[in-house]
């Protein structure tokens, strides 16, 4: 695997950066600077707004702005359709993990006091900020969830400038995993005058599409049709699907998540492996590596099926 | 080609219990007692003045 398509990192400020409608909005645009550089990387290199263009089409001059917003103009402006993962339907960060490691970038909200006290320090204090993650690495298994030892995180206020405070790092930069997951969890959901933290468990993200959509076929996996198959887990109430390593034997060693009714399956593959205890059925479904997969009676909307 | 896939499938057939194995602390969500907002905006540096 080669190294991923990387946009060339923007910076929000200064204020000056981006004047409309008479309105210096440089440093309220960290989300629509994050989404630039999706853009970016989306369309490989094809298409290069900047965060002030992104704004620009947002039609909001008033303070920062919001995912739902930013994800919106791209879609209109340049094509470019992500998932959005906002309020109580915010992604788990092993989600935003597994987007990662399938070639998506993620647009992540969170709050710049998780950054305060380490290298990638951008701003004087807390405030609700916009990052973007284009890849991870270091790629292990830790609770049976695939995870990345570190992320490759663009963030728009961090220019390598000298403020009153210190010199704010430089972007892009590696920050480890637990630091996105930090920065994700200080979020202040209802806004930055008000003390209540969004915690651990959720990011308000937004996934932008993969830009090379390719499999790792394993097990004698063949493409599914549609490439990926969207699909989503489906199964009795009370319970998880099991996802494994392998499709070819029923082992507990071999379970490397569990996953939840309705969570997301993109299914890159399908094989024949083994009838689970009581099934009919040998199909299993496989990630893009083929590192990942569960059975066909755990998943629904298989090929686009409503 | 790929083969057809089955219909009809019964569901659920490699699953495990909710419960028998405890949750990561980082993929479990905190409730707020309260929906969560879907417009969270970003806010404005404010670090320029002193630079």
């Amino acid at each position: 695997m080669g190294i991923p398509a990387r946009p060339v990192a923007l910076h929000e400020g200064p204020a000056e950066s981006c004047i409309i409608n008479g309105k210096p909005l440089g440093w309220t645009n960290c989300t629509p600077t994050s989404f630039a550089m999706g853009v970016q990387k989306a369309t490989l290199g094809a298409k290069r707004p900047t965060g002030c263009s992104v704004r620009r089409v947002t039609g909001d001059t008033q303070g920062g702005t919001t995912i739902p917003q930013c994800a919106h103009a791209i879609d209109v402006e340049y094509g470019i359709k992500t998932d959005v993962h906002v309020g109580n339907a915010a992604a788990a960060p092993s989600a935003a993990a597994a987007a990662l490691h399938r070639g998506r970038s993620v647009a992540l909200q969170g709050n710049a006091s998780a950054l305060v006290n380490t290298e990638f320090r951008s701003t004087r204090g807390a405030v609700n900020h916009c990052v973007y993650v284009n890849e991870g690495r270091g790629w292990h298994t830790v609770g049976g969830l695939l995870v990345p030892s570190e992320a490759l995180v663009f963030d728009p206020a961090a220019d390598g400038r000298r403020a009153g405070w210190g010199t704010s790092d430089d972007s892009p930069g590696w920050w480890s995993w637990g630091l996105v997951k930090r920065f994700a969890a200080a979020l202040r959901p209802w806004g930055d005058d008000d003390h209540r933290l969004l915690g651990p468990g959720r990011m308000y993200s937004a996934f932008f599409p993969d830009t090379e959509p390719h499999v790792h076929l394993r097990h004698g996996g063949t493409r599914t049709t549609p490439f990926p198959d969207s699909t989503v887990v489906h199964v009795a109430a009370g319970h998880r699907a099991n996802v494994r390593s392998r499709p070819d034997r029923i082992r507990d060693e071999d379970i490397v998540a569990r996953l939840k009714n309705g969570a997301p399956f993109e299914a890159y593959q399908r094989t024949h492996g083994v009838k689970p205890p009581g099934s009919s059925s040998d199909v299993w479904f496989g990630d893009h590596n083929g590192t990942r997969w569960t059975h066909i009676s755990n998943l629904a909307r298989i090929g686009g099926a409503s | 080609m790929t083969d057809p896939i089955p219909l009809i499938v019964e569901p659920g057939a490699d699953v495990t219990p909710e419960g028998a194995v405890p949750d990561d602390e980082d993929e479990t969500p905190v409730d707020h007692g309260e929906p969560l907002p879907d417009d969270v905006r970003d806010g404005t540096i404010d670090d320029e003045a002193d630079a």
